[in-house]
């Protein structure tokens, strides 16, 4: 039965190096939690540590009520969905399935059960009798969810399960996931770089880099009110365009870039803004690729001219580079905007949201109503 | 896997190693110490470890009033010319099993693998005769030919494998800007295989170098004896020339192994991935 | 020699062209020629001339007449009759050989396979110096044959070796390794493990190596033990790996002069511990008894060729069942 998962100030360390620090957060029963983060920012050792397939140096790790951290991985009643499937190549899709509950002991008859269950809902039945060497990428990965399902396990895991597929594999198999998880209620840990399928399929995200935890929270919090410049530019498709700046008192706080572009920050934005932002301060401004519009369709008095260097013609919308003030932007314009390159465009903020950060500290400097 | 191993579980891993090494260096570590004895002192019964006197007299010995440098140019000179022209021959048989069609290429194969069965010694008599009949006994020539039914087999199946492994666009390509057939050979594909023609290579030194029986029928007189033989008129059942048959050991066998452990890793993923994958 | 091969060269070379053979096949042949050529004269010739040996009267007494006039004479199958009824070499008969060379053959395998994957185990852990260690290990396949057998062979002598002092220091029974037939064997087989562990060592090491942690970590989440696991991955995994070199050890056992024939003595030594190629080595070289020699190798060339055929029935039939 499904179960909550507490990690409580988790650090690992590899002869000197720290790999992660002091790591904490918490999984609600039947909650979906993806951590994700750039290579090499701790995110799978997380995971292993909560398997048991490494130890921690410091910290603790509870299942429900159970503190797990010095059990091995078959106490822990957890299941894992591994990057490369890792399925046994000598054995068929059914005793690939059925192998953990061999292992303990169940009987024939309930093996069974399970796995033609499993199959059923995987729809991999089929393919019960076949090799893994004969059976494709993305059945090869419901094998592999299959084995996991099988064994009703309290938390399930998964690192980076997609990685391997081709993009329109990855999002049907990331639909299965999503409905597998409201089907089974159960609570889900699943790693990724990829912050499409943590958007998707979160209810809660754990933005990770180098070991340190940047932000957590539900995915339309890290979208509006990301904590700092990592969080925003790592959240959101394409990546927010950054531009650095300073804030001046004229009439009003006023944003001046590096190369001369300013604006005056509207009154009620100001309202949002930490008591930090005083003129004087060095400060980098996030646009959105979504938040520049034509401007008939905008809600500000803020108004831009942008020159277009480049152009890709998406369908429903077109990417755009162009040049405002000297700075190399990326915005998305929707049809039925079609601009060619050398157009001179009138653009406008969206809504009156800002995102503004220190330059020094890369934190946020607007108020986050959640927190 | 899970990190660190208990120290109980390190401990014994690490006293098994340690009693295998033993085990493993024992006749190496015992032949050394036997050279270095003084020789009033080759027999003792005491189990020491390291002779009390150590001295080279063994070492001058040997290579002054025995004609083991003799014996050591012998096996340089039949190694290295069969270690070549087995080489040669079978690169270029190899490359005809590789690349074409032919008809009784599957028989080839069978008998290629047939005759890597068959020890030297299955056909020593027959070739003794025939070396006979032609006066080629005691010659280099005679010693050679014999070696060569054991390396032309392993040394033709080594290099065909490795060829399958280029891809022959690589000679097509070579054909398009040009080349013949036998000069995409000559000037693409032999220059890349010299990893392979370098362990075929080696796996002829190494099993010619050592070898014993075979010259021991072939080789009569002591000029012409390659070491091993030459190792033989130094040991007697423990007569007094023992220090020198453990001095001319320790000659051969250190660099011998030293240059093996050396290439150790390469040549042995060469050898054993593809002579095992078959 | 080299005019020869290239004069046959040429001559094949304007035969095919005169057939009208195909050009791939052709230069097929032209490439193949010189090697062929060769192993026609090294081993397909031989082997015929053997054959026609078995069935001759060439001895010692008769060789002088047969260089001087090629005349070798007819027995029959009075040699092979020999073979299976009288001794080779003066009182060990061809079925206590025949027995010998199979245990001799099953026990140094055995040992082979068993403690070259212990120590493969051992040094795919994470301990320090196994590099180190595998080095020291690999030192019985660096050496020499023949040193290596002859210092062992040093080592087993009765009184100045170290195997009986070292016996005889921890109080345990002390053996005539050099005389005595049981330890005459024991000794054999111990010096032949202690070369063959090596090998299989390495081929092994390799194997493990290549199976991928994350079976180990799957497993270990589905529950299996150190055990089980080693049972249910690890070996079926190390299958393809195990199968070439068990056979191809098989045969370096089975065929391995080298050991016995320095261990006993050699020509003058006592053939309690010989097998049956030490044997025909001997009947031929230390007995001059070449017909029946001939006659013996044909013999035991048949039993080996028997033996490869059974074993690839079997691998093949263990290697359908697995894929």
């Amino acid at each position: 039965m499904a179960a909550s998962l507490d990690i409580i100030g988790v650090s690992k360390a590899y002869d000197k190096k720290r790999v992660l620090d002091d790591i904490s957060f918490q999984v609600n029963q039947g909650e979906f939690v993806v951590l994700v983060g750039p290579s090499g920012c701790g995110k799978s050792t997380v995971l292993r540590i909560v398997a048991g397939l490494e130890q921690v140096s410091e910290g603790s790790v509870r299942i429900g009520s159970r503190e797990v951290t010095k059990f091995e991985p078959k106490d822990r009643n957890i299941a894992m969905v591994f990057q490369d499937y890792a399925l046994y190549p000598h054995k068929s899709v059914y005793e690939n399935i059925a192998f953990g509950l061999r292992i303990r002991k169940f009987s024939p008859a309930d093996i069974d059960r399970r796995v033609q269950d499993a199959a059923e809902k995987l729809d991999l039945k089929s393919y019960l009798q076949r090799r893994p060497a004969a059976l494709s990428g993305g059945q090869r990965q419901r094998v592999a969810i299959g084995r996991a399902i099988v064994r009703q396990p309290d938390v399930f895991l998964f690192d980076e399960p997609l990685s391997n597929l081709d993009a329109k594999l990855r999002g049907s198999m990331r639909l299965s996931i999503a409905k597998l998880h409201k089907e089974l209620k159960a609570t889900i840990v699943y790693v990724t770089h990829d912050q499409i399928e943590a958007m998707t399929l979160a209810d809660k995200i754990v933005v990770l880099n180098d070991g340190v935890i940047q932000q957590m929270g539900a995915p339309l919090d890290l979208y509006y009110y990301p904590r700092n410049v990592f969080v925003a530019t790592f959240i959101g498709s394409p990546p927010m365009n950054m531009i650095h700046g300073r804030l001046a008192d004229e009439q009003g706080l006023t944003f001046i870039s590096d190369k001369g572009l300013q604006f005056k920050i509207p009154k009620t934005v100001l309202s949002h803004l930490l008591p930090e932002a005083r003129p004087g301060k060095k400060v980098v401004l996030g646009i959105r690729a979504e938040n520049l519009v034509d401007s008939q369709q905008g809600r500000t008095d803020i108004h831009f001219t942008a020159k277009v260097l480049v152009t890709e013609p998406l369908g429903a919308s077109t990417s755009v580079y162009c040049a405002i003030g000297g700075h190399e932007v990326q915005i998305t314009l929707p049809e039925p905007s079609r601009p060619s390159v050398g157009d001179q465009l009138n653009l406008t903020w969206w809504a009156e949201h800002i995102y503004l950060f220190d330059a020094e500290t890369t934190l946020s400097l607007v108020k986050n109503p959640g927190s | 896997m899970r990190g660190n191993l208990s120290f109980t579980r390190k401990t014994i891993y690490h006293l098994v190693l340690i009693v295998a090494a033993i085990f493993s260096i024992l006749p190496l570590y015992r032949i050394i110490t036997v050279a270095l004895r003084p020789g009033d002192k080759i027999f003792t019964t005491n189990f020491e470890i390291f002779p009390e006197t150590p001295t080279l007299e063994n070492f001058t010995a040997v290579f002054s009033q025995t004609q083991f440098i003799t014996w050591l140019a012998n096996s340089l000179i039949v190694t290295i010319l069969t270690a070549f022209i087995s080489v040669i021959l079978s690169a270029t048989a190899g490359y005809a099993l590789s690349r074409f069609r032919f008809p009784m290429r599957s028989g080839v194969f069978m008998f290629l693998m047939a005759t890597q069965m068959m020890p030297a010694v299955m056909l020593l008599l027959p070739l003794y005769f025939m070396l006979r009949r032609f006066g080629l006994i005691d010659t280099y020539a005679g010693v050679i030919v014999v070696y060569m039914m054991t390396t032309l087999p392993f040394c033709i199946w080594l290099l065909k494998g490795y060829f399958d492994t280029i891809p022959r666009s690589l000679e097509q390509a070579a054909q398009v800007d040009g080349l013949t057939a036998i000069g995409a050979f000559w000037k693409v594909v032999l220059p890349l295989s010299t990893p392979s023609l370098a362990i075929a290579m080696l796996f002829c030194v190494t099993q010619i170098w050592n070898e014993y029986i075979v010259a021991r029928v072939i080789l009569q007189t002591a000029e012409l004896y390659t070491w091993p033989l030459g190792l033989f008129e130094l040991q007697g059942d423990f007569d007094t020339r023992w220090g020198m048959f453990a001095a001319a050991s320790v000659t051969v066998t250190v660099p011998v192994t030293a240059a093996f452990l050396y290439s150790s890793k390469w040549l042995l993923t060469g050898l054993t991935v593809g002579g095992v994958k078959g | 020699m080299a005019g020869l091969v290239l004069g046959t060269e040429a001559l094949l070379y304007a035969a095919l062209r005169i057939l009208r053979v195909r050009t791939e096949t052709r230069l097929a042949f032209l490439l193949l020629a010189p090697a062929f050529i060769c192993i026609a004269l090294v081993i397909i010739y031989p082997f015929f001339f053997q054959v026609r040996l078995a069935f001759s009267k060439l001895n010692l007494y008769t060789v002088q007449n047969w260089l001087a006039t090629g005349e070798l004479g007819w027995a029959g199958f009075d040699n092979f009759v020999n073979v299976f009824t009288s001794s080779p070499l003066q009182t060990e008969t061809f079925w206590s050989l025949l027995v010998r060379t199979l245990l001799w053959t099953f026990i140094n395998v055995f040992f082979h396979v068993l403690l070259g994957l212990g120590l493969a185990i051992l040094l795919n852990q994470s301990i320090k110096g196994r590099g180190f260690y595998r080095a020291l290990l690999i030192i019985p396949w660096a050496m020499p044959q023949v040193v290596a057998i002859l210092a062992w062979r040093g080592e087993f002598h009765p009184e100045f070796g170290v195997i009986n002092q070292f016996l005889g220091a921890v109080g345990l029974p002390v053996y005539n390794w050099w005389s005595d037939p049981i330890p005459v064997f024991i000794s054999c087989c111990v010096v032949n493990i202690w070369l063959g562990i090596p090998f299989m060592m390495i081929v092994f090491l390799g194997g493990l190596q290549s199976i991928s942690r994350s079976y180990y970590e799957a497993a270990a989440i589905d529950g299996a033990s150190k055990w089980q696991q080693f049972r249910q991955i690890t070996l079926p995994l190390l299958q393809p790996v195990v199968v070439p070199s068990v056979t191809l050890g098989t045969i370096w056992t089975f065929n391995n002069i080298n050991v016995i024939y320095l261990m006993t003595g050699q020509d003058g030594g006592n053939e309690f511990a010989d097998i049956l190629v030490s044997a025909l080595y001997k009947s031929a070289f230390t007995y001059s008894r070449f017909n029946f020699s001939a006659a013996f190798a044909l013999v035991i060339f048949a039993i080996l060729l028997l033996m490869t055929m059974v074993w690839i029935k079997i691998s093949r039939g263990t290697e359908s069942a697995v894929r």
